[in-house]
């Protein structure tokens, strides 16, 4: 059986949802564009998603102020780094062959060259580009970053995105230094943007606009936007809960009973009531819930507490929640 | 510091289907900027190498380290590129291509049979200015027989066009200039090549041209001479392009790019005969093939000239004799040239004032009893060695009694007819070179001045048989030495070989 023909969530790798912090990104990526910044510097907890909400802006283009090319890089801690390091570091990640031997100001040019001709097939006026891990970059990362910048500056223009990971290291900005130097700092850190989980509750900001929290819109994506086979209209939750989906059951009608059940169990781990839910833990918790119950139970009719606190354990959902310190043996 | 930039509400909802959402990042796949091959249809390998170099800004030291190939600066880094199917190989594999793309290979581009190894030698690199400038190259425009550019409408160059020095395709550049001229002018534009599309209605003439490439190819075969020089004004005169695109590839009309360069050299020197089939062709004389297996002989010496060959060599050598100047031939050796076609010299005719020469004399051809025997001393070996070519193309392994058996007697004597042509020409340019040297006065006649010419064949089957032999003659370059000087030298090596065969046979 090839991939296609299995069901995409019990695929090796599941489908990308839209989700609101992921368009919030956008909103941000695209006002600092159109201000003229150089960089987005975007902070979250870990496992909140912030890597597919970069991959959604590397995917979509209707949030977009110019025609772009994006690409997306993750980037290793090495022991010395040297421009050749983080040049060649680019290039292996677009699939280029690079020599060992090369010097890293050809390495720079090939990785201009590169990313150029990415831009001009595309016919994009601009370059988005989103670095993942960010919070491993010294000054010295920034100052290539600015050499790449520098070149493109001469003809076209280059946007970064610097995805961090917040709880990663020990100074707050990963292990960059505390104040780097005015040129990068002015450059790189002015704008920041707050990536956060799946939110409970509708920002004041967002009320004129959205109705539904974050969570209902990623749980609405599962019963009524996700379908499988191509074309069939058959949604993921229908396809997994066929006779609760006829009763009229929805992964989002419950929503009321699980946020119940989460702020539950958060405050017997002594954590606040919940505001947000990491992508990883929801993700997770959807698979849970739509194949290893729904599926695999042909009388299943809806959830039940005990079923959503089972999942939420079994998810792991208190081990990636900030402050939580485990359970005393 | 951690300005937060409040953004614009932005649903990404309903912009994109979700099934074109992917959880995976975009990775390019080629190893190399400029190196997808799915947009520059038909482009030649040194064509991508080139645009890869320039888009990479690579050094000629990485050829090896990053393309596997190992060339010398001084090499010709288009003609390494085109020839030598290791390196092609070596650069298809970096390039992570499943395996050589077939128009990097020249023989594809061959409208006949015949080896990639053809135009290695005087091998030129050729191209369109306004194709190369957007990193486009194709070995469409390296056919000797093609002269414009199909979608440009320019004529093609060999050279640079900013101030005539030979084009830069040695493995010597400095990073981000290679091709670079010594008048600092690249035929590449860095710019252009980014956009790493073939040029507009490229990839449908090069298709068109490909499938017509083919199709000749299963039914023509070149037959390349003994000791071929520079194969490019024989394959410029033999090809014939289909009528539509004849003006579009060969005609040479000034336009925009090429008003103000010279058109290419004339092909007048070569001259072209195509021999078709004969509906009323004459009954065929079996032993005709037999006959002429004797010029497969490291020297041959004399032949006997098969029956339906003979009265042409023996009007080669009678119109010779009766144009020669006045007191060019004795009486004796005039009665000797016009014997094959059985007349006597004219009564203007006006015999030599010295004694009868025993090298003249074996000129003409000699006959004992019917037979006719033509000695071959005066011809050059790329002839009869190509008539034995001719025959080996046609009967494509087949033996003599089979091919009796299954070709029609046009085609046999389509085939004849061919060898004839070759053999009688070839004779005609020994004979006048031969004659030359009794002769001083043949040099001031433009007509019977001597000259050796090297005949390049192309045989042509519809259907299995045999159609047409077209004949082209190139001028063969004799240098200082004079035209008979070339034919003994020719003899002599002739001679070397069959001594040295003779010692192996032993």
């Amino acid at each position: 059986m090839t991939t296609s023909e299995v069901h995409p969530l019990l695929r090796y790798k599941r489908p990308l949802i839209f989700t609101r912090p992921g368009e919030r990104l956008a909103g941000a990526t695209r006002a600092s564009i159109e201000m003229g910044c150089d960089a987005l510097w975007i902070e979250g907890h870990g496992r909140v998603g912030k890597t597919f909400g970069g991959r959604q802006l590397v995917q979509t283009d209707a949030w977009r102020p110019f025609s772009m090319y994006m690409t997306e890089f993750t980037y290793s801690k090495p022991q010395k780094p040297t421009e050749g390091y983080f040049m060649t570091s680019l290039l292996t990640q677009m699939g280029q062959s690079v020599a060992a031997s090369a010097s890293s100001n050809m390495l720079l040019a090939r990785v201009v060259r590169t990313l150029n001709e990415q831009r001009v097939k595309r016919s994009a006026d601009m370059l988005g580009l989103v670095f993942n891990e960010a919070n491993r970059f010294t000054s010295e990362e920034y100052e290539h970053a600015m050499s790449i910048g520098n070149e493109f500056e001469k003809t076209t223009r280059v946007f970064y995105l610097f995805i961090n990971q917040s709880d990663a290291g020990q100074l707050g900005r990963g292990d960059t230094d505390a104040r780097p130097p005015r040129h990068i700092f002015g450059r790189y850190f002015i704008n920041s943007h707050r990536y956060t989980g799946l939110l409970w509750d509708v920002p004041k900001d967002d009320r004129p606009h959205q109705a539904m929290s974050d969570v209902a819109l990623a749980f609405l994506e599962y019963d009524e936007e996700l379908t499988w086979p191509e074309g069939s209209g058959i949604t993921f939750t229908q396809h997994c809960a066929p006779k609760a989906w006829a009763n009229g059951w929805r992964l989002g009608a419950q929503i009321d009973m699980i946020r119940k059940v989460v702020n539950e169990v958060r405050s017997e781990a002594g954590l606040p009531l919940a505001t947000s839910w990491p992508m990883l833990t929801f993700e997770k918790f959807v698979y849970t819930v739509l194949v290893r119950i729904a599926m695999e139970d042909e009388n299943f009719l809806e959830l039940t507490e005990a079923q959503v606190r089972e999942v939420l354990y079994r998810v792991g959902y208190l081990e990636i929640e900030p402050g939580y310190e485990g359970v005393v043996a | 510091m951690n300005i937060v930039i409040p953004g614009p509400y932005i649903e990404l909802r309903g912009t994109r289907p979700r099934d074109e959402l992917t959880p995976f990042a975009d990775v390019l796949t080629s190893p190399f900027a400029g190196s997808d091959q799915s947009e520059t249809p038909a482009a030649s390998g040194f064509g991508t190498l080139a645009k890869i170099v320039r888009l990479n800004h690579l050094e000629p030291k990485e050829l090896s380290s990053l393309l596997g190939i190992r060339v010398r600066r001084a090499d010709d880094l288009s003609a390494v590129m085109t020839f030598s199917e290791a390196r092609q190989i070596a650069v298809a594999r970096s390039l992570r291509l499943p395996e050589v793309p077939m128009e990097w290979n020249v023989s594809t581009w061959f409208p006949f049979k015949a080896p990639s190894s053809l135009l290695a030698t005087g091998w030129t690199f050729r191209y369109c200015p306004e194709c190369l400038l957007e990193g486009y190259h194709t070995l469409l425009h390296q056919m000797p027989w093609i002269h414009r550019c199909a979608w440009h409408d320019v004529a093609l160059r060999d050279d640079c066009q900013h101030c005539g020095l030979p084009v830069a395709v040695k493995a010597d550049w400095l990073a981000g200039a290679n091709l670079e001229c010594a008048c600092s002018q690249s035929p590449l534009d860095t710019d252009l090549i980014m956009r790493a599309a073939a040029p507009e209605g490229a990839k449908l003439f090069t298709d068109n041209y490909l499938h017509w490439a083919a199709e000749e190819r299963s039914r023509s075969t070149l037959v390349i001479p003994d000791l071929a020089g520079d194969p490019r004004p024989a394959l410029a005169a033999l090809v014939e392009v289909p009528g539509p695109w004849h003006r579009r590839i060969r005609v040479v009309t000034d336009s925009r790019a090429d008003a103000s360069f010279d058109p290419p050299p004339p092909l007048s020197m070569v001259h072209v005969r195509t021999l078709r089939r004969s509906e009323r062709a004459p009954l065929p004389d079996r032993d005709g093939l037999v006959e002429l297996e004797q010029v497969r002989r490291d020297r041959p010496g004399f032949l006997t000239t098969p029956k339906r060959l003979a009265p042409m060599m023996s009007a080669v050598a009678a119109n010779l004799a009766l144009c020669l100047p006045a007191k060019s031939l004795t009486d004796r050796e005039m009665s000797l040239f016009l014997a094959g076609i059985g007349i006597e010299a004219p009564e203007s005719f006006d015999p030599a004032d010295r004694r009868f020469s025993g090298e003249v004399s074996m000129l003409p051809p000699n006959y004992i009893g019917s037979r006719q025997f033509l000695n071959l001393l005066c011809v050059h070996p790329c002839v009869y060695r190509l008539v034995a070519g001719l025959v080996d193309a046609v009967l494509e392994g087949r033996n003599l009694f089979d091919f009796h058996a299954q070709a029609s007697h046009q085609e046999f004597d389509l085939l004849m007819r061919g060898c004839g042509q070759v053999l009688a020409r070839g004779y005609a340019d020994g004979l006048r070179s031969t004659l030359a040297v009794h002769v001083p006065e043949l040099y001031t006649q433009p007509r019977l001045s001597p000259r050796l010419r090297q005949p390049w064949v192309l045989v042509r089957k519809d259907s299995g048989r045999l159609s047409s032999v077209r004949v082209a003659w190139v001028p063969l370059s004799c240098g200082v030495r004079g035209e008979a000087a070339v034919l003994e030298a020719a003899d002599q090596a002739n001679q070397r070989r069959h001594y040295s065969g003779r010692r192996r046979r032993k």
